[in-house]
């Protein structure tokens, strides 16, 4: 939101506004959404958690217009993390997935959500997505090297890591 | 550009005044329709791809010379459209040997869910791993494995309907579909024993039909790295003789009856890609029954039984190595595959419809599209005939 920090009161309420309604119906369908803050949520297991949807401009910080960010807070304000949901493109169609930060920005959950090409479903499986969780912020992924090649899915394994990079740095850039 | 985005943004901030209760309950209204404009999905409707390979074959014999061949054996153009979010035409269209034209799938995709797809078209029948991931990129060898020429006739499509699905949360994808099944006579025996239902495959191209056949697959690809695969294939072949025939004709019935086979084909395939090792292996089991009557009846030497297996192992050297470059893999690999697994008793089994081929080779791949391939075969049959080749090739993918 660095950008907009210049701007009198009065925009500043309506850019607010605007942060809402977007980030609330962002790109991806509401029965998505609540999917992912279910899955989300469990991982807080007793804590109860509020999501809060986050405005980033598409062009800031490597956002890109098919991700939606939550911020996960306690009811006392604390802050537990970041729900993101984003969308990578397969060698012919486009899957979505979903991330879970935790307030330290590393990744705690990573699943696909929604995977609609006939090939390259092997990207949802657990043990490959593992690789991602749990790796301290800032750790940059080449798919083949520090990331195992996944038979049957190169195209979509090589987009998710890609796709993984930019939103570990969005998501580092934007809490700065 | 920044007085659109503003603009869309007004628009949307107005909309969420005029109609609030859309907002509380979610439901789908002018706010999303406006967002469209945000998403990128509706744009990309038509997706071209393609994939090819050119060969360079040499037969190698001791004491006689061989021509070579050089051949563009297949370049394949792929279209996609996405009708709507859900809809969508899938096809392929084949050019072999430069000069022949197929068309190797054309379906409608209906997807209801991620789970549960409705198809129809041409479909290329699920069984083992090539028929279904036949672009040159995904496999090693210049070839495909023979299994899949002889057992299983890669690439093995015809028209047919059913669903499919991949359940993410059980790592589980499934295939069933009704299919038309191989033309085994019309104007004369389609099946042998060399090639076994290969030269029944009817592709879709004005096919016959007298008996429907049935097709499934399920993969499961729970554990890293690891792809197993179980196929099904089970009918009775077609036949011309049944067309126009009086239902009161008991001869001209029992004739046509003894020019079809009932095939039960059962396949299972197995992928393994972790640290750089890659393993294969395959095993397809067909079951021909009416064999005997068959074989009387057209003059065919078509065996009761074929079976065929495969087992390869890769290891991906650029691994270990900082490259720019994708992969750099050595392999090897062993087939066996007999058409004449098992005979009916008037039939002589033909030894050398056993055979086992090795391949050593090596392929580089500049990026996961495009790659460059070497191997040596060597050929061995039942009746000890020994044959050698070489194989150098391209191939890619897009």
């Amino acid at each position: 939101m660095r950008t907009y920090l210049s701007i009198h009161k009065t925009g500043l309420l309506l850019i607010l506004t605007l942060a809402i309604s977007f980030a609330a119906n962002a790109t991806h369908p509401e029965k998505l959404i609540n999917k992912a803050e279910k899955l989300a949520f469990k991982n807080f297991k007793d804590t109860e958690i509020i999501k809060e949807p986050i405005y980033i401009s598409p062009s800031e910080y490597y956002k890109e217009k098919t991700d939606t960010v939550f911020r996960l807070k306690q009811k006392d304000g604390e802050l537990m993390g970041y729900l993101v949901l984003s969308s990578a493109m397969g060698r012919f169609e486009e899957f979505d997935f979903m991330i879970v930060y935790n307030a330290d920005l590393t990744m705690t959950v990573l699943n696909i959500l929604v995977y609609r090409s006939e090939f390259g479903y092997q990207v949802s499986t657990r043990g490959w997505l593992k690789q991602f969780l749990d790796n301290p912020v800032g750790t940059a992924y080449t798919y083949g090297q520090n990331i195992d090649a996944i038979s049957g899915a190169t195209f979509s394994g090589k987009s998710l890591t890609d796709n993984l990079n930019r939103l570990n740095i969005m998501i580092s850039s934007y809490t700065e | 550009m920044k007085k659109i985005l503003g603009l869309i943004a007004g628009v949307v901030v107005f909309m969420h005044i005029a109609v609030p209760q859309q907002i509380a309950t979610g439901t789908q209204g002018p706010v999303n329709r406006a967002n469209g404009l945000w998403d990128g999905r509706q744009d990309a409707k038509l997706v071209v791809g393609g994939y090819g390979q050119i060969d360079y074959n040499q037969t190698i014999t001791s004491g006689e010379f061989q021509n070579g061949k050089l051949d563009v054996h297949r370049f394949v153009l792929l279209f996609g459209y996405q009708f709507t979010d859900k809809l969508q035409l899938v096809s392929e269209i084949e050019f072999e040997h430069v000069k022949e034209v197929f068309v190797e799938q054309a379906f409608l995709n209906y997807r209801i869910n991620t789970g549960f797809n409705l198809r129809g078209g041409l479909l290329l029948i699920p069984m083992g791993i090539i028929n279904e991931y036949h672009e040159p990129p995904t496999y090693n060898g210049v070839e495909r494995p023979n299994v899949d020429k002889y057992i299983v006739p890669t690439t093995w499509r015809e028209i047919g309907a059913g669903v499919s699905g991949t359940i993410l949360s059980a790592s589980l994808k499934y295939q069933a579909y009704i299919v038309n099944g191989f033309k085994g006579y019309g104007p004369t025996a389609q099946f042998n024993g060399k090639n076994g239902l290969r030269g029944g495959r009817q592709k879709g191209a004005e096919s016959i039909i007298s008996s429907p056949n049935f097709s499934f697959k399920l993969d499961y690809f729970g554990i890293t790295g690891l792809n197993i695969g179980l196929a099904g294939y089970f009918g009775e072949s077609q036949s011309t003789l049944y067309n126009g025939l009086s239902k009161d004709d008991q001869p001209g019935t029992t004739r046509a009856d003894s020019s079809v086979i009932g095939s039960s084909m059962v396949g299972l395939d197995l992928r393994y890609d972790k640290s750089g090792l890659q393993l294969k292996g395959q095993l397809i089991y067909n079951s021909i029954s009416n064999s005997p009557e068959y074989n009387e009846f057209s003059g065919s030497d078509l065996g009761s039984a074929m079976l065929g297996y495969y087992v390869e192992a890769g290891y991906n050297i650029f691994k270990h190595v900082n490259t720019k470059f994708e992969k750099l893999v050595p392999f090897l690999r062993y087939e066996k595959y007999n058409t004449h697994h098992a005979v009916s008793e008037n039939l002589t089994m033909n030894e050398a419809f056993e055979r086992s081929d090795l391949t050593a080779g090596l392929g580089f791949w500049f990026t996961e599209g495009a790659v460059v391939k070497a191997d040596y075969q060597w050929f061995l049959n039942g009746a000890d005939q020994r044959a050698q080749q070489l194989n150098l090739g391209i191939g890619f993918m897009f």
